[in-house]
């Protein structure tokens, strides 16, 4: 069965690539991030400092990136995206005699392959459902500075990192301007299926022999994805 | 296709630049943290009260012996307290990070003398700021102490005999830490015999048998501090000796002056035993003679009986151990011999010394280092006037020194038939001697040798060495186993023959005594004849020319006979009869025995 579904695929995939048309696509949008272990991560940190520091950013909503290569057929497309996903979050105080933060910043990169069906057309919008499937690296920096009275006492970072698969379904419209440019907007939501520890720095292999045996502290980008976009396509 | 390609050769460099153009947006416009909370601060606030809840130290004086604490406990109307800091002349000795605490300073590591105590109370600013809250701003509330560092506690602790007892007194503790004196006696496995608050304490036990108290100071913080310490030594030579008018010897002692702290006082005296209750019993009267060994020990008992006592008896008995006499110790050796000098004084050569010993005083009257240019002198002798010393530095060299002028007359390879630098040879007062030589045995002679000048003159050929000879003080006579002879202007002749023990008279050379069996003869040398004779039966030991004074050794006694007559002048009572003619001398009515003890006779 397995066998015979990969075989429909990819004939289904083979026959599309024949009569394509080859849409470059940009996106980009508002996300929402859950990160709900570095966010518990951050308030364990500074709940016993003396310093008595506020959290004044907590992985807010922020903006991503994605630029795509769409291969379009009749009603269907397929193609590849790379998705670019930032935000942080910072523990703060300062005065006239010194300062404290500790700052938290993940940058997650995406790359993910995706399949999209044509539900609704009228006039010139079409109506799609859209889903991604991906890789996701995520990279956070993690950094402390402290200073009283002009002494630096801490200034220190440190560079953690963790390997992922997501899924991001999506509702998009598009409206063609002319005959080579569309512009689009969409809705999704981004799951992390796996999401594995982080830890510092390392190689791929490592990280997953590592990750394979570990548990830990996690990126979690769920969150709702809003983006507008354009994309070129050559007939 | 002729489009398609045309249109493909224009997108190879959009995309391009659109691709660099999205790499610059990414980097651009990932996430950056730019809040801050910024802390609401009281720039302006008030200063604390900090009132003292408790404060172990003293109203304005503190007085610093050893390592010292002082608890405190502060309260602050406001800040909070950080803590405190303790400043000996402005240098940091301790600090708490509390409101209340203990601290220690040590006046060990400070010079005695007066210095500047300072408490400095921190507590926080009030600002909120981040400085403050890490402690680095603060109120500080200083006061001023003036500290009295006495580290010299060896002259803390003194002692008085009261009423009879032994009284320990000791200095007064200053600081306000103290709880109680507490006093130990003994240097090791000490025992504690008093706690008390007043500054002395009396042992009823002690009877000057010697010990060690330690007096220690209890402190607030359970620490105890050597205050001071004390040794009594046992004074092991408090028991004398001395003769009274009767002649007769007593042992005394001084009062003990913790009289009442004895029970009784026993004396043993050889075999006897005889107990006192009376502590002023200081006189032991015996029935010994000169020269007899004393063997006495004196006990005291305590009326109470301290440890000590139980496991260390002999500290309570005091003993002498000597022969009866006056110690005098002229010399350690009884062969030594003295030289009668002059009518009071004795000489003799010990240890590169020649020490003179005034009879009168029984006192050194000096004592004096001689060496020949650093080398020591053997086999020394003193003319009989001590005017001159002669003696042997290697053989066959001798040296004679004039002791009035100290000039010294060597003389080098002088023919002796002494084997070693030892040999002891008669030397005048003028500097002459008998050297005995033989260049062949066949022809032994004796020659009268003048060290000032280094010239001899042979008088005397034998063949067999003399075994005695004697020259006269004014190096006029010499007499050779009996043969006197008479040296006048390089003459030498042959004057006399005498038989027996012969001596010059010190002070005049013309006499001569001769003692043959019991008959005492004096003779005038030149021209030779007898000048008087006595009958003297008894052991002759030496003859005190200057009194005309003989001393003799008889049945259970020494005698002292007139040199003029024979008469008995004197009887001293022995326990043994005295033979050893080599122990005994008399000088100025003075008996020495073996140089070490004397008797006056009176």
């Amino acid at each position: 069965m397995k066998k015979k579904v990969l075989l429909f695929i990819a004939v289904f995939h083979i026959i599309t690539f024949k009569a394509q048309t080859i849409k470059y696509g940009f996106e980009s949008g508002i996300g929402t991030y859950q990160m709900s272990d570095l966010r518990e991560y951050l308030r364990v940190s500074i709940q016993d400092n003396v310093l008595q520091p506020k959290i004044v950013a907590n992985f807010p909503a922020y903006l991503y990136f994605q630029p795509s290569i769409l291969f379009h057929h009749k009603s269907h497309s397929w193609g590849f995206n790379v998705g670019l996903m930032s935000t942080g979050a910072r523990a703060s105080i300062r005065d006239y005699s010194g300062e404290y933060r500790y700052d938290n910043k993940a940058v997650g990169f995406a790359p993910a392959f995706f399949e999209e069906l044509l539900l609704y057309k009228k006039d010139k919008i079409s109506l799609y459902i859209h889903a991604d499937v991906g890789l996701l690296y995520s990279n956070v920096q993690l950094k402390e500075y402290f200073n009283v009275n002009t002494q630096v006492f801490t200034d220190k970072s440190m560079k953690i990192m963790s390997f992922g698969l997501f899924a991001k379904p999506e509702v998009k419209a598009v409206y063609p301007i002319n005959d080579n440019i569309d512009v689009e907007a969409n809705i999704g939501y981004h799951f992390d299926i796996y999401s594995g520890p982080l830890v510092q720095e390392t190689d791929p292999i490592t990280y997953f022999r590592y990750a394979l045996f570990q548990n830990g502290k996690k990126t979690q980008w769920n969150g709702i994805r809003i983006g507008l976009g354009c994309s070129y396509h050559f007939k | 296709m002729t489009r398609k390609t045309s249109s493909l050769k224009f997108e190879k460099p959009v995309m391009n630049i659109i691709c660099l153009f999205l790499i610059l947006t990414f980097n651009s416009c990932l996430y950056e943290l730019n809040e801050f909370y910024d802390n609401p601060v009281n720039k302006d606030p008030t200063p604390p009260t900090i009132s003292v809840v408790q404060l172990d130290l003293a109203v304005d004086t503190v007085y610093a012996y050893g390592y010292h604490t002082a608890a405190f406990n502060f309260k602050t109307s406001n800040q909070e307290i950080q803590g405190a800091k303790l400043l000996i002349d402005n240098v940091v000795v301790d600090s708490v990070a509390s409101s209340n605490g203990v601290f220690q300073f040590s006046g060990y590591s400070t010079n005695n003398g007066i210095h500047k105590l300072t408490l400095q109370v921190f507590t926080k600013s009030g600002t909120g700021s981040i400085a403050d809250k890490l402690g680095g701003e603060s109120f500080v509330n200083s006061r001023n102490w003036v500290l009295v560092v006495d580290k010299d506690q060896s002259k803390n602790v003194s002692n008085t005999a009261k009423n009879g007892f032994l009284n320990i007194s000791w200095k007064k503790y200053k600081s306000s830490d103290f709880v109680s004196y507490l006093v130990y006696r003994g240097n090791w496995e000490g025992e504690l015999i008093c706690t008390t608050q007043n500054l002395n304490f009396t042992d009823s036990t002690y009877v000057n048998e010697g010990a060690f108290y330690t007096v220690y100071v209890k402190k607030k913080d359970g620490y105890t501090l050597e205050w001071g310490s004390l040794y009594l030594a046992r004074n092991y030579s408090m028991i004398h000796l001395d003769i009274d008018n009767n002649n007769q010897y007593y042992l005394w002692w001084n009062k003990i002056p913790y009289y009442n702290a004895v029970k009784s006082l026993t004396f043993k005296l050889g075999t006897k035993t005889q107990q006192s209750t009376n502590v002023n019993d200081t006189v032991f009267k015996t029935n010994l003679h000169f020269n007899d060994y004393c063997d006495f020990t004196l006990t005291i008992e305590p009326q109470k009986k301290n440890r000590n006592y139980q496991w260390k008896l002999s500290d309570f008995n005091y003993t002498f151990s000597e022969s009866a006499g006056i110690h005098v110790n002229i010399t350690s050796y009884w062969y030594n011999p003295l030289t009668q000098i002059s009518k009071d004084i004795v000489a003799c050569f010990y240890n590169d010394t020649i020490r003179k010993f005034q009879l009168s005083t029984l006192k050194f009257i000096s004592k004096q280092e001689l060496k020949y240019k650093g080398n020591r002198l053997y086999g020394v002798t003193l003319s009989p006037n001590g005017k001159f010393i002669l003696g042997g530095i290697d053989y066959p060299n001798r040296v004679a020194i004039n002791l009035e002028t100290n000039q010294s007359y060597l003389s080098t390879n002088i023919l002796s038939y002494a084997v070693n630098v030892s040999q002891s040879f008669y030397i005048s007062d003028v500097g002459t001697g008998v050297v005995k030589g033989y260049p062949s045995f066949e022809n032994a002679y004796e020659s009268v040798f003048d060290y000032i000048t280094h010239q001899g003159y042979t008088y005397h050929y034998s063949k067999s060495i003399a075994d005695s000879i004697l020259i006269s003080p004014d190096g006029q006579y010499y007499i050779s186993d009996g043969y006197g002879y008479y040296k006048n202007n390089g003459t030498i002749s042959s004057i006399f023959y005498v038989k027996g023990r012969y001596e010059f008279f010190p002070f005049d050379s013309n006499k001569l005594m001769v003692l043959n069996d019991a008959v005492l003869t004096v003779y005038q040398c030149y021209p030779f004849k007898k000048l008087w004779e006595f009958n003297q039966p008894d052991i002759m030991f030496n003859i005190d020319y200057y009194n005309n004074e003989i001393l003799c050794g008889s049945t259970n006694k020494l005698r002292i006979r007139s040199l003029k007559d024979g008469s008995i002048i004197n009887d001293i009572p022995m326990t043994i009869t005295p033979t050893s003619w080599e122990e005994y001398f008399l000088y100025n009515h003075v008996i020495l025995y073996a140089n070490q003890y004397a008797y006056r006779v009176k």
